[in-house]
């Protein structure tokens, strides 16, 4: 019963701000209106927008996660050595601030060999290291979880060299911790401002550097577009987790009865 | 020439020796135990032999080849671990299927395959099953019949049974011997159970801090232990201390106990009789039991009597020491606490020790 009490409370102090914004949203003085949220269906750059943040979600998980999952398991299986000196490195981006961060990526790919400042590309790449910690806890802690050295020691006695291992075996016992990867880095990518500011700025717009102009010119509009966010971010959560439903077989472990 | 040759492994952990100077040599066919207390070695020795470490030095030839540093999956190994090793997203027929999927095999021939195999181990009806629906034992099954269906070199067994409840164990224990036999498959078995060891193989091999005690047929490393770590690992063991005296008998508190005839001994230096506790018999003190003439006698006073279902165990207190006798459990004879005994063995039954552990006599290696 305390529970549920807690749970409760727990979630109206969640909501709360968001119950805020949506009053403040729905409501032109005593008059209930839809016309911030309308607002952004005839808005060219709220769609162009969100794609772009979309889009460099996308391309964040799918090269996080795939790099970390490698990686994680090779350390794993090869160097178990190295995990204490990975886990450090993925928490790096933890303690260094945004800002600095920022500034030291521009200070390297202002110059050649590599130019790559104010591009997509760029932002992607500070982005995938922005989710190490995500990622590289999700996926070690899978790993853990699974005997991964068994399993593959097995599919290995079997005739299986390292990718096929590696696919067949590890990835689909894995495909929770990778899942809560992909949710996590997709959350922050969605979210993140600093870095997409100084990085790219307006030669890549998203979608959080959008919502701070609008908001300071139009704050019903901004606030809706907040809201708009938080339903868009959510709504790919949900989707992300169907899609882990229908992954490959049942995923719990073995019990020894 | 042996189907499986191990030739002088030597391998290192940091600074810990794992092994040092084992040789082996497997017939094709035989099952052959690797028996030892945790850190003896017998688990690297297997991983050596399935590919999962190289030795620092010493060579592994398996049915003719080199394979010291081929790697695992190009052995031609079949290996059935200690627990969790199916594939959690895998049916029990998907798993079995798994070694010939990997080998390219047709489809059809597989699905037959994998048919035998799952009768092998008696789990047909749970073929559709995940690893997470069966039991310990049926897991385990299931993981043999994984091993086998890539029709390996030779099977092997890292302590299969060790995670299970002891009847699952009994019965899985003689159905892998029962399958091992049937198909003729040289195999090489992991534990630290020594009645697992002794019933299964062909032959028994001790080990201990990375080096072979002995090597053997189960009676023998039973009855006839070369080592004092083997009298001593296997099964229980009196040691009668004494010294060797001018008549070439074990003064033992002042008693002269006749050597086994094997035996050679040089006066003066200090033994050990070591003998079973079943092969002493026990007889109340003016029971006018008879003792067969040649047989040594000692006597001493009963202190527990322990029952363990097959066999009671009596401990008797002779002079400060205690030697433990073993008598069926069926046999009704009241023992009480407190009584004088008579304790009596054949000279043969014995094994005699030099004071460093070796035995002491002709077939002495």
């Amino acid at each position: 019963m305390i529970q549920r009490i807690v749970l409760v409370l727990f979630f109206a102090y969640l909501l709360l701000p968001i119950t805020g914004v949506l009053h403040f949203t729905l409501l032109d003085g005593t008059r209930v209106t839809a016309a911030h949220y309308l607002q952004a269906l005839g808005d060219g750059e709220f769609q162009a927008y969100i794609v772009h943040s979309l889009a460099l979600a996308v391309a964040t998980v799918a090269i996080s996660v795939s790099l970390m999952t490698f990686t994680a398991f090779w350390v794993h299986m090869r160097a178990p050595a190295l995990k204490p000196l990975l886990e450090l490195l993925s928490f790096l981006p933890f303690v260094v601030p945004a800002v600095t961060l920022a500034l030291g990526l521009i200070e390297i790919y202002s110059r050649p060999p590599l130019v790559l400042t104010g591009t997509a590309s760029l932002l992607t790449f500070a982005y995938v290291v922005l989710a190490l910690p995500f990622t590289y806890r999700a996926v070690e802690n899978g790993l853990s979880a699974i005997d991964s050295r068994t399993l593959s020691e097995a599919a290995q006695s079997l005739g299986a060299g390292w990718w096929r291992r590696f696919i067949t075996v590890i990835v689909p016992n894995l495909w929770p911790g990778i899942v809560s990867a992909a949710l996590l880095t997709f959350s922050l990518v969605m979210g993140e401002f600093t870095l997409a500011l100084f990085l790219v700025g307006s030669a890549y717009e998203t979608y959080p550097l959008y919502l701070n102009e609008v908001w300071r010119s139009d704050p019903k509009y901004g606030a809706a577009l907040a809201i708009l966010s938080f339903l868009i971010t959510w709504g790919s959560s949900v989707l992300i987790l169907g899609a882990s439903r229908r992954a490959p077989g049942q995923v719990q472990g073995a019990v020894l009865k | 020439m042996a189907f499986l040759t191990l030739e002088r492994l030597d391998k290192t952990f940091g600074h810990a020796a794992a092994l040092s100077d084992v040789s082996l040599e497997v017939e094709r066919g035989e099952l052959v135990s690797l028996l030892g207390p945790s850190g003896c070695g017998k688990t690297t020795t297997l991983r050596i032999v399935a590919g999962f470490e190289t030795p620092d030095r010493g060579r592994v030839l398996l049915d003719g080849r080199d394979v010291t540093h081929v790697p695992p999956e190009r052995r031609g190994i079949g290996m059935v671990f200690q627990g969790y090793s199916l594939f959690p997203n895998m049916t029990a027929a998907q798993n079995i299927a798994y070694g010939l999927r990997v080998a390219r095999r047709p489809a059809e021939e597989a699905r037959r395959r994998v048919g035998e195999l799952l009768d092998l181990v008696g789990l047909r009806d749970a073929a559709g099953r995940y690893p997470h629906q069966l039991s310990g034992g049926m897991q385990q099954r299931v993981a043999l019949a994984r091993a086998l269906a890539i029709e390996p070199r030779i099977l092997l067994l890292d302590e299969p049974l060790s995670a299970l409840d002891a009847k699952v164990r009994l019965s899985l224990r003689t159905e892998i011997r029962r399958i091992q036999t049937r198909l003729g498959i040289t195999a090489l078995y992991v534990t630290h159970d020594q009645e697992e060891a002794l019933s299964l193989s062909d032959r028994v091999v001790v080990m201990s801090h990375g080096r072979i005690e002995q090597v053997g047929p189960p009676e023998e490393v039973y009855g006839e232990p070369k080592t004092e770590f083997t009298a001593s690992f296997i099964g229980s063991m009196n040691q009668l201390r004494g010294t060797i005296g001018p008549a070439g008998t074990l003064e033992y508190h002042g008693r002269s106990l006749r050597l086994p005839p094997r035996a050679r001994a040089t006066a003066g230096e200090t033994a050990a009789l070591v003998l079973r506790p079943e092969a002493i018999t026990l007889t109340p003190e003016g029971a006018g039991d008879a003792v067969p003439p040649g047989a040594n006698v000692l006597g001493g006073t009963l202190v527990t009597r322990t029952f363990l279902g097959p066999i009671v165990r009596l401990v008797v207190e002779v002079d400060g020491e205690y030697l433990s006798v073993d008598v069926p459990g069926a046999q009704r004879t009241v023992h009480r606490q407190g009584q004088r005994v008579r304790l009596w063995f054949d000279p043969e039954a014995a094994i005699l020790m030099a004071a460093s552990g070796g035995e002491k006599g002709d077939e002495a290696e």
